[in-house]
């Protein structure tokens, strides 16, 4: 299976996703990882956690066809994405995203490709939660700036 | 009807609602309706979507009434 998508309700452990990919990887002449945290401060300040609201089938769906897009794009052999939902605390892992290939450049491109792609299109509802309460997030123009050096 | 909300959507509205439409209808018609309904929600947003059986459906989708409608906040992304 060239393209591996799954959604983590509990917890998402870096290092064993990379060792899981790598050997998967056998053939290929480089892998790139991503690993994104949850950041301590939100935009108002430090939060208690992020959530990540999902829908049952429509978000993984969303995710692999942005891996999908990837394999299409890029000359990459392998991909793999694997993203948290529900509640993260700040400092907590929230996703991570590889890329193997032949030559390396086209894993870092095609790793670069699949988080400007996830900050705007996957689909999740994202809010964050402290004292002052609840706050629903969307993307910034920065995100949407990102994801259209990519094109269509 | 069921109509199922997610994102900022279910905190405005509710999770979920039963709500009335004459059958069938089309999907376009549903948001309108709800629109009139829960006025100034962001229901009329171009970036809502509609998702029938797991699938996003487009607005002239005709619907009969029978399944669930879930209608989906604009995303926030990962």
């Amino acid at each position: 299976m060239r393209c591996s998508v799954r959604l983590e309700h509990e917890g998402l452990d870096p290092e064993r996703e990379l060792r899981n990919f790598v050997a998967s990887a056998a053939g290929a002449g480089a892998v790139v990882s991503f690993v994104g945290l949850v950041r301590q401060n939100g935009a108002d300040g430090s939060i208690g956690a992020l959530v990540l609201e999902h829908h049952p089938t429509v978000t993984e769906n969303s995710i692999a066809s942005i891996a999908e897009d990837a394999l299409r794009q890029f000359h990459i052999d392998r991909v793999n994405i694997v993203h948290r939902c529900g509640a993260i605390a700040p400092g907590e892992p929230i996703v991570f995203a590889a890329a193997a290939s032949q030559h390396r450049r086209a894993a870092f491109e095609a790793v670069d490709y699949l988080m400007d792609r996830l900050k705007t299109d996957a689909v999740f509802w994202k809010r964050e939660e402290g004292p002052e309460g609840r706050r629903w997030i969307e993307p910034t123009s920065g995100d949407y700036e990102a994801r259209e050096r990519w094109g269509s | 009807m069921k109509v199922i909300f997610f994102g900022k959507l279910a905190d405005s509205i509710s999770r979920q609602i039963d709500f009335d439409l004459a059958v069938p209808f089309t999907i376009g018609e549903l948001r309108a309706q709800l629109d009139r309904a829960f006025p100034g929600r962001g229901l009329a947003d171009g970036r809502v979507r509609a998702c029938v059986d797991g699938v996003i459906v487009s607005d002239d989708a005709t619907l009969a009434g029978e399944q669930p409608v879930e209608i989906l906040a604009p995303v926030s992304g990962g």
